[in-house]
């Protein structure tokens, strides 16, 4: 299904937005960056565009989220920033990071390590408030946790005290449901991670893979409004990892959820998403999107995907060489280059000048 | 099979001994009593009822006691936890307590409920809360966040998320703690009725020293060592293992 996609593109201080039409679905034009061609897309699209523009500044002045031809977007995240004090002064995390999700849509974010993207998620998943800014889910602003944006950690965080049916029964049974309709709507998700067999298990019996299939069992049990995974697969083997995309694909094309996935890993952004959002590093803010069109279920090793992966990292690598440049060496970075430049000359004078 | 021989002939051989002792005629009965003349009171007790009777007593009072030293430490714990507030004051507070004898609560418990039942059971009290608080408190802070967290995200929060998720992440340790506390709530429990003379097991010990009838002393101190192995066994015991198992904490 093709749908209008906004998304609010930075060019410099000011907010554009991009109206376009039916994405054209074609397996040449298979990825899109969101880049200068796609402004001249919407140049040539004219007056009303702007209307749009000034229609949503509005909006965003009256701290609202506004509907999208009658429909309200999923998520909205709308200005939102955070910083941490640190030992070194405040660190800035997020940056006026402003992003939407249209309902059934799968979008990857993908950056450096310490890019803010976790603390993104949290923030949309209610665990951690933003320094400003506010985060909406269909008509309403987020305010704390909730059932309707279910996380899938890294770690499977299943709760050891209860057996497998029992942690995916776990947020049926605080919603409210009978003890025979819990275990009947968990053995039904349990079925779809294909781990029936493992119901009465303890959670200790279980691979990782297993107990991250758990975990995604438990988070669609719940019925959400929207699934936030949270680098899910990282702590896995690569083998496992490959039989995880390739379910959880299958698992959206079933359920249509909206996810929200964040990962470092690109080859697995372009696996699983529909559309792919770069962050920057220090301050996070959003670098670029790209839109994935490749028929799915996609492999990681498919020639298409390791083409799309490739033209990522050439965006990713310079926040990744800036990771980098800060980690291994802290005496590097650009504030000490100054300060080393400025009192370099008076010590190389006394043993030069001899 | 070789440990449970080793430990026959241990028994046998104490037995054997204490008896030789006994012929020896060393010291006289009323200082030490023959093993035959323990298990004949052992019996008789029995037989008569007045060993029922104080062990039913003994065990109404420690349940009461140790009863609410759970759920009052429980509490407590919890508090103390995850309130800052209560871990800075409280906090403190019950681990100066806890160096506290719990027997050294006897002359205000006296002078608080007088000479009867509910001094007993406020000594039973104080010999288990503190355990229990502290147990409690130390489990509720080694709760992975991570459970937390994903117990909110799947909508749990107030008096739901401790008793689905904190309560039950911190359980090893309260049970660790409870056991403790059994321990002391029973030591607690025989101070107390050795020195407040109102029936139970302790009482009759005291029966036995004031008739000079040491084997009646010795019968109740078996009495005393055989429902604390089986308060150990049945119950802590099962109770850890199962936790163990399930926590996945047992190797093969």
């Amino acid at each position: 299904m093709l749908k209008n996609i906004n998304v609010f593109y930075q060019v410099g201080a000011k907010h554009l937005l991009l109206k376009m039409g039916a994405f054209p679905y074609s397996t040449k034009q298979m990825l899109r960056p969101y880049d200068k061609e796609v402004l001249k897309v919407s140049e040539s699209a004219g007056i009303e565009n702007l209307v749009d523009i000034d229609h949503v500044k509005a909006d965003n002045e009256q701290q609202k989220s506004h509907k999208v031809d009658g429909v309200w977007p999923k998520l909205r995240v709308q200005h939102i920033s955070k910083s941490f004090q640190s030992k070194n002064g405040r660190a800035y995390v997020l940056e006026d990071i402003n992003l939407e999700i249209q309902q059934g849509e799968f979008v990857c974010i993908v950056g450096p390590s310490g890019c803010g993207k976790t603390t993104l998620l949290n923030i949309v998943a209610g665990l951690e408030k933003a320094d400003s800014g506010d985060v909406w889910a269909d008509d309403h602003k987020i305010n704390g946790a909730g059932s309707d944006r279910v996380v899938i950690f890294q770690e499977a965080a299943l709760f050891p005290w209860l057996n497998v049916v029992k942690n995916v029964e776990f947020g049926l049974k605080l919603k409210g449901f009978n003890g025979k309709e819990r275990r009947n709507i968990a053995i039904e998700y349990l079925k779809m991670v294909h781990l029936s067999k493992f119901q009465h298990a303890q959670v200790h019996e279980l691979s990782g893979g297993m107990k991250q299939r758990v975990a995604i069992a438990r988070a669609l049990a719940m019925n959400p409004e929207m699934l936030l995974m949270d680098e899910p697969f990282s702590a896995l083997d690569a083998q496992t990892r490959w039989i995880l995309h390739y379910e959880l694909q299958n698992i959206w094309l079933k359920t249509r959820k909206t996810i929200l996935f964040v990962t470092h890993n690109i080859r697995e952004a372009v696996c699983l998403a529909d559309r792919i959002i770069i962050l920057s590093t220090t301050p996070g803010k959003i670098k670029k999107e790209f839109l994935v069109e490749l028929p799915r279920p996609r492999d990681d090793n498919d020639v298409n995907v390791a083409g799309y992966s490739t033209m990522i990292m050439k965006e990713l690598k310079a926040e990744i060489n800036k990771v980098m440049k800060c980690e291994m060496d802290a005496d590097s970075c650009v504030e000490c280059d100054i300060k080393c430049t400025t009192e370099g000359p008076a010590k190389t004078d006394i043993g030069g000048g001899i | 099979m070789q440990s449970i021989l080793k430990r026959t002939i241990f028994y046998i051989l104490f037995i054997g001994i204490w008896e030789g002792l006994f012929r020896l005629c060393i010291w006289p009965e009323y200082v030490l009593p023959s093993p035959v003349s323990v298990f004949k009171t052992l019996i008789y007790g029995f037989k008569n009822h007045t060993f029922l009777i104080g062990i039913a007593i003994s065990m109404k009072r420690i349940a009461i006691g140790y009863g609410i030293s759970i759920v009052v430490g429980i509490f407590l714990g919890l508090l103390i936890g995850r309130v800052r507030l209560f871990e800075e004051t409280l906090g403190s507070f019950f681990t100066g307590l806890q160096t506290l004898p719990t027997i050294c609560w006897l002359p205000l418990s006296l002078l608080w409920f007088g000479l009867n039942d509910r001094a007993i059971i406020f000594l039973v009290f104080m010999g288990a809360v503190l355990s229990i608080t502290i147990a409690t408190d130390a489990g509720v802070k080694s709760v992975p966040s991570l459970y937390i967290r994903a117990a909110k995200t799947m909508g749990a929060k107030g008096w739901r998320l401790y008793l689905e998720v904190i309560i039950p992440a911190a359980l090893p340790h309260i049970i660790t703690g409870m056991k403790q506390g059994w321990s002391f709530a029973w030591r607690s429990l025989m101070a107390g009725e050795l020195l407040i003379v109102c029936l139970g097991l302790g009482h009759l010990m005291m029966i036995g020293r004031e008739l000079n009838d040491m084997s009646q002393v010795i019968a109740v101190m078996i009495v005393i060592i055989i429902i604390g192995i089986l308060v150990d066994r049945l119950f802590f015991v099962k109770v850890e293992q199962r936790i163990r198992e399930r926590w996945g904490l047992v190797k093969g």
